[in-house]
């Protein structure tokens, strides 16, 4: 805790920096930047509690002044915090220490669309929407398209290592950056090379991309874009089970034949979700709607060949605009009342694992998480979203629908359920995570994930950031020091 | 009809609360990019607020002010979340405990032309240009009204629209009942509203201010009225033929609209019909003149039901002029870069205010009525 009088001079030197306008210290400016969309910040305030709140709140203007910044965090020994959409599902962003929550959005800028390179080099605070819009009004898309578009930022995709619902086609996050801007934990600001495949040393682009601020603030960064397709297709099927939905989906990918989308919802989800959202009468089965972008001569050849692994595995096939219904509207599934909401507790476990293991990881998650939680009445859903040539992304999530009143017993349970949740994942060859990132939520778990090599991490983060101001309380890391 | 309580809005402040969709439609916070300026900060607050877990604090009470009645994001909303009508209850619990903010306090306490009584069967009731001080900016519409063949007499006096934004529903009564009271008193049957504003405080706050005018009364629009004899009064206005031009709509507009944006809309990139952003006679009625005249349309999302403040909407530019400047040059600037040599609007008031903020832009602003005089 600060006292009150230290607190005013830190605040005279952060006013200085940035000009009194851009620092905030009133409880009805800081509560907003205590909460993202992780389900723990938000059943805090559901209960009538205050979450963690930074101490001040301060926006940037320039990598300038994020450096000064972070040179007066270091001075005083206090957590620094970057902020920029708010709709991490981890907690990445809780001011659990306190401390300063830099706000990223004024440096919000597209600095240039290159055609000639098809890249586009923006600062991190952009909106990723703005972004979209920007770029396709002159005929790209940077083709990451997360559910978070509306709210996420630029800086906010790389940090969280984000997927797009297009990845299948276009990458993660990791795979569409070149490079970036980088104001490391003690002020210095460094741009990494500026390309990602080399072999000038290991690279050091991706120890950024997924850290969550850890090891530094990134402020601007550069991305390789597309053309706009010249067409876009969808074709939606109904497996018998999801068993068979999963072949058709690995035989896909293993023929490598293109798709930018393949979303395979569990019998679960499309009874539950599917059928009440698109309206349409599903009594049983596994949805899939298959996606692809590009140009008529090269996507139907492609388009053909997968239509007819579905068939073989016998796929019923629904109609184009049932596809599309989905496409068209799939942003709605995030607005009140459709958004999964309070007084239910849910989270998203997503995680990802070789097309081997996938089976057994969904079907061991679901049997272990239902029966352990029976009492809570847990239910658990899944669908597949994100497929790479070798395994696919298996999006689960679970909810409780009725879970304690109480804050400090809701979140017991809550951490119960994720442990066993990553625990079971890791055990049969998952990972912690995919694309949500790690947080507060999952830090715990990230020795476990890593076994020994977590001193790599470690080493890493005591050699840029010896008094641990970045993000503190993150990714496994501990309290400032 | 009345204004309801904030307390019967707990479901949609419920699920406001945590949800940032609507960021893009951001006005003020994507001018300030403080969080605490957008929808889902003023939805946690004044939940928390109903709930005993949080005071009007002097910042709190601020912040509800610092913006619009926000109906962009109740327009880009795909379920039409009703936050205007939850902000101005808000503002309305906290003016009626005391705790509006000196700038609030400041604009209700501002001076308004005097009106001598008028008679007259058709009335032009200038509430935006009475809302300047500056009356003769009525000028172009009374020239292209008489050239239109209609006779009327002009009353300029605030509508009471600006004192129903700031939630300070008294005052709106008492502003509304003077108008109805110099419209009975005239003796009119028909009234002819100067610009959006004008027209949504006569025809939608009036009935929740209880303030109604006699339903013998016929009200229309600027607008609405060019719309129907442009024709006749369009010749000598070929100089806008060809012109690139954003037409932009007032808050005030949204308010009148028959409907709010599709979903449809919010697909970055979204590049359908106009109509997808809104459709009512508000929208069309300028764009029907606008066309007639030749004037070569732009297109934008952020149009109809989506339109973006230009700060002279809902008593902004009174109670927090830097904000609102800020905001005017902002759509200024969004008009150069897609290409526009003309921004037209139907509102007095965000014309004159656009006007008068235009410092570093080529970018001409016409109000609608300029274009035929």
């Amino acid at each position: 805790m600060l006292h009150p009088l230290q607190r005013k001079m830190i605040e005279t030197e952060l006013v200085d920096t940035v000009g009194p306008e851009y620092v905030l210290t009133d409880e009805a400016d800081r509560i907003i930047y205590g909460v993202d969309y992780m389900w723990v910040p938000r059943m805090w305030i559901d209960r009538g509690l205050t979450p963690p709140l930074p101490d001040f709140v301060v926006l940037p203007g320039t990598p300038e002044e994020v450096s000064r910044i972070v040179k007066i965090a270091n001075v005083y020994r206090i957590p620094i915090i970057p902020w920029g959409g708010g709709s991490g599902s981890q907690g990445g962003i809780m001011p659990v220490y306190g401390g300063i929550t830099l706000d990223l959005k004024r440096l919000s800028s597209v600095l240039e669309i290159n055609r000639d390179a098809q890249t586009v080099t923006a600062q991190a605070g952009i909106n990723g929407y703005t972004l979209e819009c920007a770029l396709n009004a002159e005929g790209y898309t940077l083709a990451h398209i997360p559910a978070s578009l509306h709210s996420a930022t630029l800086g906010g995709y790389i940090a969280c290592r984000g997927s797009g619902v297009l990845s299948t086609k276009y990458g993660k996050i990791e795979d569409i950056i070149l490079s970036c801007e980088v104001v490391l934990p003690e002020g210095k600001i460094i741009r990494t090379l500026p390309l990602p495949n080399h072999a000038a040393g290991p690279g050091i682009l991706q120890l950024f991309v997924g850290a969550e601020g850890s090891f530094g603030i990134i402020t601007e960064a550069t991305l390789r874009i597309e053309k706009l397709p010249e067409e876009r297709r969808f074709k939606a099927f109904l497996f018998d089970t999801l068993s068979k939905g999963f072949e058709a989906g690995k035989r896909i990918m293993l023929e490598r034949l293109g798709p930018s989308l393949i979303r395979l919802y569990d019998e679960g989800e499309t009874i539950k979700r599917i059928r009440k959202i698109l309206g349409i009468s599903l009594e049983s089965g596994s949805y899939m709607v298959l996606g692809y972008d590009g140009r008529p001569q090269v996507v139907e050849p492609q388009e053909s060949l997968a239509v007819g692994i579905c068939r073989e595995l016998s796929a019923r096939e629904l109609s184009e605009k049932v596809a599309w219904e989905w496409w068209k509207h799939r942003y709605n599934f995030y607005f009140p009342p459709h958004a999964l909401d309070f007084p239910w507790m849910f989270g998203t476990m997503d995680t990802l694992c070789t097309f081997d293991k996938m089976e057994n990881l969904y079907w061991t998650k679901k049997q272990t998480l239902e029966e352990r939680f029976a009492r809570w009445d847990l239910e658990y859903l899944a669908h597949l979203s994100h497929w790479y040539p070798w395994g696919v992304m298996v999006y689960d999530r679970f909810i409780v629908q009725n879970p304690p009143v109480d804050a400090e017993e809701a979140l017991m349970l809550h951490n119960e359920i994720w442990n066993l949740a990553v625990r079971t994942s890791i055990a049969c060859g998952g990972v912690l995570n995919e694309h949500h990132g790690v947080g507060l939520k999952l830090a715990r778990l990230m020795r476990e994930q890593y076994g020994p090599a977590f001193s790599v991490l470690e080493g890493l983060k005591s050699a840029l950031d010896p008094k641990n101001v970045l993000n503190p309380g993150k990714m496994g890391f501990g309290p400032n020091r | 009809m009345a204004v309801k309580s904030l307390a019967s809005y707990e479901e949609y402040l419920y699920g406001c609360r945590f949800c940032p969709m609507c960021k893009p439609a951001a006005e003020v916070a994507n001018i300030t990019q403080l969080e605490s300026h957008t929808t889902r900060a003023r939805g946690m607050l004044l939940w928390r607020y109903l709930h005993d877990m949080t005071e009007l604090t002097p910042r709190a009470v601020e912040l509800l002010y610092q913006s619009t009645l926000d109906s962009i994001s109740e327009a880009w909303c795909v379920n039409h979340y009703p936050v205007s009508a939850y902000t101005v209850s808000a503002r309305a619990e906290a003016f009626g405990k005391g705790l509006a903010p000196e700038p609030v306090l400041e604009a209700l306490g501002r001076r308004v032309p005097a009106q001598s009584d008028v008679r007259g069967d058709v009335l032009l009731l200038g509430s935006e240009a009475a809302e300047i001080g500056e009356i003769s900016l009525l000028e172009p519409a009374s020239r292209v009204l008489e050239r239109a063949g209609h006779s009327f007499e002009t009353l300029a006096m605030p509508s009471g629209a600006i004192e129903y934004c700031l939630g300070a529903l008294k005052h709106g009564e008492e502003r509304a009942r003077e108008v109805v009271s110099m419209i009975e008193g005239a003796g009119a049957t028909s009234i002819i509203a100067d610009g959006p504003e004008t027209l949504w405080a006569l025809t939608r706050v009036y009935p929740l201010l209880e303030a109604t005018l006699p339903v013998h009364i016929e009200i229309t629009s600027i607008s609405a009225l060019l719309a129907k004899g442009v024709s006749k009064v369009s010749e000598k206005a070929s100089a806008w033929k060809g012109k690139r031009a954003l037409l932009h709509d007032s808050r005030s507009a949204c308010a009148l609209g028959e409907r709010m944006a599709h979903d449809a809309a919010i697909q970055p990139g979204f590049q359908g019909p106009e109509e997808t952003m809104g459709t009512g006679e508000v929208y069309e009625a300028s764009r029907q003149v606008v066309d007639t005249l030749g004037v070569q349309r732009l297109n934008t999302v952020w149009t109809r039901s989506l339109s973006r403040s230009c700060g002279a909407d809902d008593g902004l530019w009174l109670t927090y002029p830097r904000i609102a400047e800020q905001l005017a040059c902002e759509r200024l600037r969004e008009a150069e870069l897609l290409g526009a040599e003309l921004m037209i609007t139907d509102s007095l008031l965000c014309a004159w205010w656009l006007r008068s903020v235009r410092k570093s832009t080529d970018v001409e602003v016409c109000w609608l009525p300029e274009l035929l005089v």
